[in-house]
């Protein structure tokens, strides 16, 4: 019986290696979705315990001379205390063999190695050990290489290696770290800022909260941003978790676009073989064995894809987890193994006495065509989500969900004296607006808690934001906050908040993960001294206004936003263009392979047709091309529904995906372009070369075929 | 006139150096027993198998000597092709079976095919799916549209082979009236009484004309009794 059913399975090459190819497409993507986020979490994690990262930090850009610590380090929370030095040095002052450095990050600086924790590591993970020369962040290893010679402030560092900095290692981190030997940073002290980092280790990961919360309220110096384990983690993940999102959001595309595929595959094979079917159920064997067997010839397709796509992973990937790779494919294979039987239960359907009688069936052409549309309506979101997903972050309208002002420019005044720069911008003809905002760090009572937030103050209907709830405060009493912060005062618009005295109505609510994410707007408040001044400028000329701002304001930070955006999230960027162009090859590899087999099928199928109309006259060439504009226009409705299926759903799921970079309310931006033409001309193309190669097999069909006898 | 002709055609192992010529307005049937090469004989005339030696010549054209569309189109234009089965869509109603072949789009040929429909004794089944037809309908359909581009001759293979008696005799009946309507049909049978119907009777016997017949009475047993002189 076995050879029965199996002795076919050479003459079905087509179907056969179709199986299998889907079963590999679908095992393959899922599994490498799941081996690279459990490799990047693991590497995360590793690196983190290697390096000991602080459980909390709080930078200061001052002095800390006198300042003692000794309550805060002895306190029975803190198993550990330090304070490491970061010397800040203007970006124009690096040379790579004599270049200037091209950065991609706000602040950069030089560092000697802890003493307790937060170690820097190299690239075995041990912890380096400096004699000489200097080690590069592994963030700029396509920048420097090794034994180029890396000059800071005249001082010439052979580059010896490169360092894993588990703080501030990711791109979303706006500052970087290069490792020297402590006589070298001496001589280096006196030719930037210098800026610590107060750090400390919690006994146990359930304090760490409060020990940033102690901290916060203390007296202690706090001019910089505080951190804590927890987002240092998440900022370590974003990097490339957006790229591994996309990819796992493909598989899991790819597997139902496999699964439809195989679908429409086991249902031609049963059509097929019904004859056979009908006549082994004729000659006595029972149904439900027939439907067993017939799974199980299958399966072994299935398995061997499987098989496929592990053996490829295992060769791909060095040190993969086992359990995951087996487990994953175990999964899918289950999956596969259960649609497989599902389907073959149609096989209940044959009717005996029809199949042995009736040659001429109808065959379900219309199906087939739906199939085809469907199937490319959901291959074209698969290229489109992570297409979309790079225009989104590349663009202006993003920046203002994030909590960065839809600005031209953004000044950082840093040690500029802030009424030149108001003199200068209110005065400059390539200045169309303007406004300098202050921040301020301020301690705020909230439902039995104090917290510390940021708030800064301005007129804030210059340079909106993208408000989740409400709007901008415009009057005196009146407060925006960031969606983290009402979260953690258990606010809503409309509540009251008392600051400084002062009592503010909730106004609106935004996204952020600038500094920490916990931020406020206000246009007045009672404090005298910020923290820090931002100017956000409109200018007719953004590109000479900052070259102007530059040699004006040496000691200011000037660059346009989207400068300011890449150096946050440029990294991120790069890994969602990876998975853009991941995503279109797998979508168009799918729509070759799938439309391929579907015009082969649908010519064996029709073959008794095609050969009756050659036997009556009719042209080869008039078949095929009605053929091919039938395929093809099935192809153009199906753009047209991948089309408005992404622009309705698109947005949704981008908006689940980024808002894991903080923000919600995300405005979703799509390249016309790209979406509208490069896209669907692309598939189109493909889908031509597809239908080409799937109806060659029409030239096996002849005339002479109507004779009978022929499949 | 001459409708088809075939010259010293022969295909090896096959057919051997058969000539024969088929007149306007004839009925003719070519008979023979299992593997005389009778069903060969018709597709090797009609242009779908092709030969070795020799010639066919249809419309004026000799079909070893042209090429594969126009041999499509003198199958589409001249020649009509009722198989042994119907070979009818399923998918498609009966109207689209039969304009199949129809060399234009136009209203006067769908009302030829409805026409045809009404002589054939099917008016009113044009929409009807050709699944719900009976086998003698479904043979009615295929002549209709063997009928469709008006062919100088209509080549018919068994085409009461998987029919029943009382469809056999409406089919070849209807085939008589569509020869006194002026239309030529070569026939392949091995039936004697479907050959009764037919004018002259060709016998074949491994791959050559072995024999042939004037069947002008159109006598059944005058057919069996010319059949049986090549029993051996």
């Amino acid at each position: 019986m076995l050879n029965v059913i199996f002795s076919d399975l050479k003459k079905q090459l087509l179907i056969a290696s179709s199986i299998i190819a889907f079963a590999f497409i679908s095992s393959f993507i899922i599994c490498l979705g799941l081996l690279l986020s459990n490799e990047l979490l693991n590497k995360i994690d590793d690196t983190m315990e290697r390096g000991k990262t602080p459980h909390f930090l709080q930078m200061h850009a001052g002095s800390i001379d006198n300042i003692d610590f000794s309550s805060f380090a002895s306190n029975p929370m803190v198993e550990d205390f330090q304070i490491q030095p970061f010397l800040n040095i203007d970006n124009n002052e690096f040379l790579v063999d004599g270049e200037p450095f091209i950065f991609s990050s706000d602040d950069n600086g030089v560092t000697i190695q802890s003493r307790s924790f937060d170690f820097l590591l190299a690239e075995d993970g041990s912890i380096i050990n400096v004699d000489d020369g200097i080690y590069v962040p592994t963030y700029y290893k396509n920048s420097v290489e090794l034994g180029s010679k890396l000059t800071i402030c005249g001082q010439d560092f052979i580059v010896k290696g490169y360092l894993i900095d588990s703080q501030m290692g990711s791109s979303l981190s706006s500052s970087k770290r290069f490792l020297i030997n402590e006589e070298s940073y001496q001589k280096l002290r006196d030719k930037g800022s210098e800026e610590f980092l107060i750090e400390a280790r919690a006994i146990s990961v359930d304090d760490i909260n409060a020990i940033s919360n102690l901290y916060a309220l203390s007296e202690l110096p706090k001019d910089g941003p505080a951190v804590t384990y927890s987002l240092i983690r998440l900022m370590n993940a974003l990097s490339d978790g957006l790229m591994i999102i996309l990819i796992i959001i493909s598989g899991i595309l790819a597997m139902l676009i496999s699964l439809v595929a195989l679908r429409y595959i086991f249902l031609i094979s049963i059509e097929r073989d019904g004859k056979r079917i009908a006549l082994i159920q004729a000659i006595g064997i029972r149904r439900d064995r027939l439907i067993l067997l017939y799974s199980f010839k299958y399966l072994i397709l299935l398995l061997l894809g499987s098989t496929l796509s592990l053996i490829t992973l295992l060769l791909m990937l060095e040190n993969a987890s086992i359990l995951i790779l087996l487990g994953g494919h175990l999964i899918i294979f289950i999956i596969l193994t259960l649609w497989d039987y599902l389907i073959m239960r149609r096989i209940s359907k044959i009717d005996i006495l029809d199949e042995i009688r009736n040659s001429n069936k109808k065959s379900n052409g219309i199906i087939s065509l739906a199939l085809v549309s469907i199937l490319t309506a959901i291959m074209y979101c698969l290229a489109f989500i992570p297409a979309s997903a790079a225009s989104t972050l590349a663009s202006k309208e993003f920046v203002s969900s994030m909590g960065i002002g839809n600005a031209d420019i953004r000044m950082d005044l840093k040690g500029e004296n802030r009424s030149d720069i108001e003199e200068y911008l209110s005065s400059s003809s390539l200045v169309d607006s303007y406004e300098i905002y202050d921040t301020y760090r301020v301690k705020v009572e909230a439902k039995e808690q104090t917290l510390l937030m940021l708030i800064e103050k301005g007129n804030h209907s210059l340079f909106q934001l993208k408000y989740i709830k409400g709007c901008e405060p415009i009057n005196e009493n009146e407060i925006a906050l960031s969606q983290l912060l009402a979260n953690e005062c258990s606010v809503a618009i409309g509540d009251k908040l008392n600051i400084l005295g002062k009592e503010y109505i909730v106004k609106g609510i935004y996204g952020d993960i600038t500094n920490g994410g916990k931020t406020a707007k206000v246009t007045s408040i009672d404090k005298d001294t910020p923290i820090w001044s931002i100017a956000y400028i409109n200018s007719n000329s953004p590109d000479s206004l900052v070259s102007a701002l530059l040699t004006a304001f040496s000691k200011a930070k000037t660059g346009k936003i989207e400068d300011y955006v890449i150096s946050l999230y440029g990294n991120t960027i790069n890994s969602i263009n990876k998975a853009k162009y991941i995503a279109l090859f797998v979508c168009l590899f799918i729509e070759l392979v799938l439309i391929t087999l579907i015009s082969a099928l649908t010519v064996e199928r029709d073959s008794r047709t095609i050969a009756l109309k050659l036997a009556i006259g009719i042209r080869r060439g008039n078949i095929l091309f009605n053929y091919i504009k039938k395929f093809l226009l099935t192809l153009f409705i199906g753009l047209i529904l991948g089309i408005v299926l992404s622009m309705l759903t698109g947005g949704n799921i981008l908006s689940f995906m980024l808002s894991f970079l903080g923000g919600s309310n995300i405005e979703f931006i799509f390249s016309i372009l790209y979406s509208l033409f490069t896209l669907p001309i692309l598939m189109l193309l493909i889908a031509a070369i597809a239908t080409a190669l799937g109806l060659m097999n029409i030239h096996k069909v002849k005339a002479y075929d109507i004779r009978g006898g022929i499949l | 006139m001459i409708v088809l002709e075939s010259r010293n055609v022969s295909k090896e192992g096959l057919i051997k150096n058969i000539s024969l010529k088929i007149n306007k307005g004839e009925f003719v049937s070519i008979m023979g027993p299992s593997g005389s090469g009778k069903s060969t004989l018709l597709y090797i005339l009609s242009g779908i198998e092709s030969f070795d030696e020799g010639e066919v010549i249809i419309a004026g054209k000799d079909l070893s000597r042209i090429r594969k569309n126009e041999l499509s189109d003198i199958r589409r234009k001249h020649i009509g092709f009722v198989f042994q089965n119907p070979e009818l869509i399923p998918e498609v109603n009966v109207i689209s079976n039969i304009l199949l072949p129809a060399l234009s789009n136009k209203r006067e040929i769908k009302q030829r095919g409805e026409e045809l429909l009404a002589k054939l004794g099917l008016a009113g089944y044009q929409n009807r799916s050709v699944n719900n037809l009976s086998g003698g309908e479904k043979q009615r359909v295929a002549i209709a549209r063997a009928l469709i581009n008006m062919p100088d001759i209509i080549l018919a293979d068994e085409p009461t082979g998987a029919l029943n008696q009382t469809a056999s005799k409406e089919t070849m009946e209807l085939f008589l009236s569509l020869k006194e309507m002026g239309n030529t049909i070569l026939m392949v049978t091995h039936d004697a009484k479907v050959a009764s119907y037919s004018d002259r009777i060709l016998y074949l016997v491994d791959g050559s004309i072995a024999g042939e017949f004037n069947n002008s009475n159109r006598d059944e047993n005058e057919v069996r009794e010319f059949l049986a002189s090549f029993r051996w």
